[in-house]
């Protein structure tokens, strides 16, 4: 009866993690899921496995979601699935019963050779070659990660800000910044920042606002609406790169050297780049003013 | 004792792989000294090995029941090879320093090499199937990657993916091979199946022995596999020198080695090797006479003393193919590393670019004639005497066709090589160029393989008495023996006539044009790889046709992807169901 | 029902695979089908306990889960990084739009 509530539970969260509209929501059904399935493993009489599930599934995992929903934005998809959805259904239909075909005999088999041993018996002795190839597979699961997330060096050089609480924004003497808005008239500004013609900076506001002077590229690390903080500008050197700071967001640096070529990480809200420097700008709704 | 050298073996070169690739390539000087110093470390190592080899399995990693363990045996036949790559590696290495100066992307380079090294002192050295097959693998894997070092350069790109799908297909029957004599021995231990290998059935030993040697035939570059080799040389050249002297060719010649007690009884097996290897070395002796890239043709010399070495396993002895290997491994590091001297100072492989280069880099002439005289076969340089043991043998166990076959590549071999000596360092210079003598970090490689040349044929009784340890039915022999023997031989006047016939031809060539004229022909289809890159060339243009009908089924959109996976799997369903595994 | 608990436990793993395939086949943005590849391998793990819970071999049968676990949390970081890595490059992460290996 326990394990019917679970298992009923455990797919009602699925369902609902593959229904959800918002990233966030369904990783947190997912994190359910881990949950109640680890009820089941322990049901079932797997203690250990139960355990490591709880911390990795529900735990770890739930993080890395909202570690990288929180990077690369909540926003929804609209429109039609490439798979039209009765076919899909229909698809998986097909699965489900063919699979409980195949299982049907599974139900109550005699147990052929009763064996005592436990986790870590088997774990280290039997199955030590599995053990060699998980760590090589972290291994290289940790390498492949330092490749993809690395940045390039000059953007690494400057990007090291300590998140700031409130939208203020680093400011050059030189470049009287308001928090505001209003922006001498050298400085083009949007509603959030000036940076004077002669500063240029970058700066990440936490609206979505940038400025940037068209002399100076800067690429802008925007922090989504969902960072509470926002990033911080780099000083007039020019090439600047900002670390958006979410505290949680260990580098979401983007770097626009003074020569231009910058990637820039965007966040929802989109960023200035001066047209002088060809920048990958991501085009989301807001369009930070440009000059 | 033998534990610590062979994890220090394979294990110093996996290191330093590691280490130069994580210092950067902002840092070249500091690349180059690493990859040096972890490349000597390990042939230092492997020299150690030399005192403490035995037949007993001296690492044992037990991982589980469904692999056996993983074993490292030091025996005499594989630290041997294990030496000749580390040794000849860092020879290479050190090599690099110069060769490779203000290249980018160092740290690729030199992880690549290192890991190549690696592996193959670990495929030389293990006991089990499965590792042999793993190591076999990644030495596939490095050379690609060194191959195709600049990956810029669509050739370079082009020969890394055939020397790849070419061992790979090779690697096919080493594997088919290995599950093979799993299923029947229950262990992957080669100790194991060279014991038991009489209580296979008839036709299995058969296939396991066919198998294997395609993988070698592959791997080795022996006919109809060695349309690789050739178009390899787009590699740099101490990766040459390595992949095609030290390394990556050897490993089909071992493999032969040291499965050759298991199957010498399977009928017609060692005629086979014994015809592969004797039709490798004339093709690629008649290939190497009409080419004029210097590399192509120290790459078709090479695939032709392969042949000997593989036709003196048909023959049954071991000890030669593995003496001729040795000599070999020093004198064609030699004319590599030579050959990438001259290549880079003057920036072109072309020979008939070259000429008179003598005057301008004598160190490297002297090195070069070297090493060309051990090739042709010239006393007393290494190639001669280890070639003399090839015939001979040949002679006295191999069948007579063999032997008038490998007598006539004796005379081609001289040919060819007293035309890539005379076309490069003699005669009047026939481009304009400045160039140098080699610089140290060049020059002591050479001169280090110069003097190997010259006097490793002296080993040759430790030599005999290191593999008799590890093969059956080899017998330690004393240097003193082994030279009077070949010296009292009238067959060795024979092959020394052939040699000197060669070398006259050259000499002569202008008076025999009328012949060379005769031959035109067959020069022409040699030039052409005759016929095998036509092969080459229509299997590729079908697999291509096929790809590019299948694109449709491309459309790059992963929903669709995902729904074929579940349409596959909901057909896998219905046929298990239906078909009733239960 | 008298269904064991393995029974019930072999019933989940066939809906959730079944859902798993479903999310597969209609999941537009990258994200959530990582999440769905999450789902489908807690429906294997499922699958091997029940089955050693059967066959009296937990042992082996959680040695196996735990491999699964590492390996499918390994995958799950790098789609992440490279869901990531996506967004910056394409500026979106809807997979109709992500068509770059189009034959």
């Amino acid at each position: 009866m326990v394990e019917l509530l679970l298992v009923i539970a455990a797919v009602a969260c699925a369902i609902q993690a593959i229904r959800a509209d918002r990233l966030l929501s369904a990783a947190l059904w997912l994190a359910g899921a881990s949950a109640f399935m680890a009820m089941i493993f322990y049901s079932l009489g797997a203690r250990e496995a139960a355990i490591i599930e709880l911390s990795v599934g529900a735990g770890l995992v739930t993080v890395l979601f909202v570690f990288a929903i929180s990077v690369a934005g909540d926003q929804s998809i609209e429109g039609k699935p490439a798979v039209p959805r009765a076919l899909a259904a229909m698809l998986a239909g097909l699965c489900i019963i063919g699979l409980i075909w195949l299982l049907r005999d599974i139900v109550a088999p005699a147990p052929t050779a009763a064996s005592a041993s436990t986790l870590t018996t088997v774990l280290w002795h039997d199955r030590a070659l599995d053990v060699l190839v998980q760590v090589a597979l972290i291994f290289t699961g940790v390498i492949g990660l330092l490749g993809l997330l690395a940045e390039p060096r000059a953007a690494q050089a400057s990007a090291s800000l300590a998140a700031l609480a409130s939208p203020a924004v680093a400011s050059l003497a030189a470049c009287p910044t308001d928090q505001a808005a209003a922006s001498p008239a050298a400085c083009p500004t949007d509603q959030a920042l000036a940076s004077p013609a002669a500063c240029p900076t970058g700066q990440a506001a936490a609206s979505p606002a940038l400025a940037s002077p068209a002399a100076c590229p800067t690429g802008q690390a925007l922090a989504s609406p969902a960072l509470a903080s926002p990033a911080l500008a780099s000083p007039a050197a020019c090439p600047t790169g900002q670390a958006a700071a979410s505290p949680a967001l260990a580098s979401l640096a983007l770097a626009s050297p003074a020569d231009c070529p910058t990637d820039q990480a965007a966040a929802s809200p989109a960023l200035a780049s001066p047209a002088a420097c060809p920048t990958e700008s991501v085009e989301v709704e807001k369009e930070a003013a440009r000059l | 004792m033998a534990a610590t050298f062979i994890t220090l073996t394979i294990g110093l070169p996996w290191l330093g792989a590691l280490v130069v690739w994580v210092a950067g390539d902002q840092r070249p000087r500091a690349q180059h000294a690493l990859a040096v110093v972890f490349a000597v470390a390990g042939g230092l190592s492997g020299l150690a090995l030399l005192t403490t080899t035995s037949s007993a399995v001296a690492i044992r990693l037990p991982v589980g029941g469904a692999f056996g363990d993983f074993t490292f045996v030091a025996d005499g036949l594989g630290v041997f090879l294990a030496v000749v790559a580390t040794v000849i590696g860092s020879l290479a290495v050190i090599f690099s320093v110069e060769y490779m100066k203000g290249e980018a992307q160092l740290g690729r380079y030199y992880a690549f090499v290192l890991l190549f090294i690696g592996a193959m002192a670990g495929l030389a050295l293990t006991g089990s199937l499965l590792l042999l097959f793993f190591f076999w693998e990644v030495t596939a894997l490095t050379s690609y990657a060194l191959i195709s070092f600049h990956n810029d350069d669509p050739k370079a790109v082009a020969g890394g993916i055939k020397a790849l799908i070419i061992t790979q297909l090779g690697g096919v029957g080493l594997l088919a091979g290995a599950l093979l004599i799993y299923a029947h021995l229950g262990s992957y231990e080669i100790s194991a199946f060279l014991a038991g290998a009489d209580a296979l059935p008839a036709d299995l030993r058969a296939i396991i022995a066919f198998g294997f040697l395609i993988a070698a035939a592959a791997k080795s570059a022996q006919a109809p596999f060695h349309t690789w080799l050739p178009d390899a040389m787009e590699a740099p050249t101490p990766v040459s020198a390595l992949i095609h002297a030290a390394t990556m060719v050897n490993a089909g010649v071992y493999l032969l080695a040291r499965f050759f007690p298991a199957f010498e009884a399977v009928p017609g097996w060692t005629t086979a090797v014994a015809l592969v290897g004797v039709v490798t070395a004339l093709l690629a002796a008649c290939m190497a006479i009409v080419a004029n890239d210097l590399k192509r043709v120290l790459a078709y010399s090479t695939v032709s003393q392969l042949g000997y070495m593989v036709f003196a396993i048909g023959c049954g002895s071991a000890l030669a193919s593995q003496f001729h290997l040795f000599s070999h491994a020093v004198f064609k590091a030699l004319l590599f590393l030579g050959a990438g001297a001259v290549i880079h100072a003057i920036g072109t492989r072309d020979m008939q670019q070259m000429g008179g280069l003598g005057k301008h880099m004598p160190l490297v002439r002297v090195v070069f004639v070297i090493g060309a005289g051990a090739l042709a076969g010239i006393p007393p340089l290494n190639g001669f005497w280890s070639k003399e043991l090839v015939l001979e043998e040949g002679l006295a166990h191999g069948p007579l066709w063999g032997y008038i076959g490998m007598l006539i590549g004796a005379g081609l071999t001289a040919f060819y090589t007293a035309r890539m000596v005379w076309l490069v360092f003699y005669g009047e210079p026939r481009g304009h160029y400045h160039t140098h003598d080699a610089r140290p970090a060049m020059a002591v490689p050479l001169v280090l393989l110069a003097a190997g040349t010259l006097t490793t044929w002296l080993l040759f009784g430790p030599f005999s008495a290191l593999l008799a340890g590890a093969v059956p039915g080899l017998h330690e022999e004393s240097t003193l023996a082994f030279v009077s023997k070949v010296v009292t031989d009238p067959a060795t006047l024979l092959a020394l006539a052939v040699v000197a016939l060669g070398l006259l031809a050259w000499q002569q060539r202008s008076r025999l044009s009328g012949i060379a004229a005769g031959l035109r022909a067959l020069g022409q289809a040699a030039a052409q790889g005759f016929g095998f890159e036509a092969v080459n060339r229509f299997v590729a243009r079908i697999t291509q046709s096929a790809a590019t009908a299948l694109q449709r089924t491309q459309t790059g959109e992963l929903n669709w992807n995902a729904a074929g996976i579940a349409g596959a799997l909901i057909i896998v369903l219905i046929i298990l169901a239906g078909g009733g595994i239960r | 029902m008298s269904l064991s608990p393995i029974a019930i436990a072999l019933l989940g793993v066939a809906i959730l695979l079944g859902i798993g395939f479903y999310g597969l086949l209609v999941a537009r943005n990258l994200i959530k089908l990582i999440v769905v590849l999450q789902i489908l391998a807690k429906a294997a793990m499922l699958a091997f306990l029940a089955a050693g819970s059967a066959q009296e071999q937990m042992g082996l049968a959680q040695s196996m889960v735990v491999t699964v676990i590492v390996a499918d949390t390994v995958v799950a970081v790098i789609a992440l990084a490279l869901a990531v890595q996506v967004k910056r490059r394409y500026g979106t992460l809807d997979v109709r739009k992500l068509t770059n290996l189009r034959g």
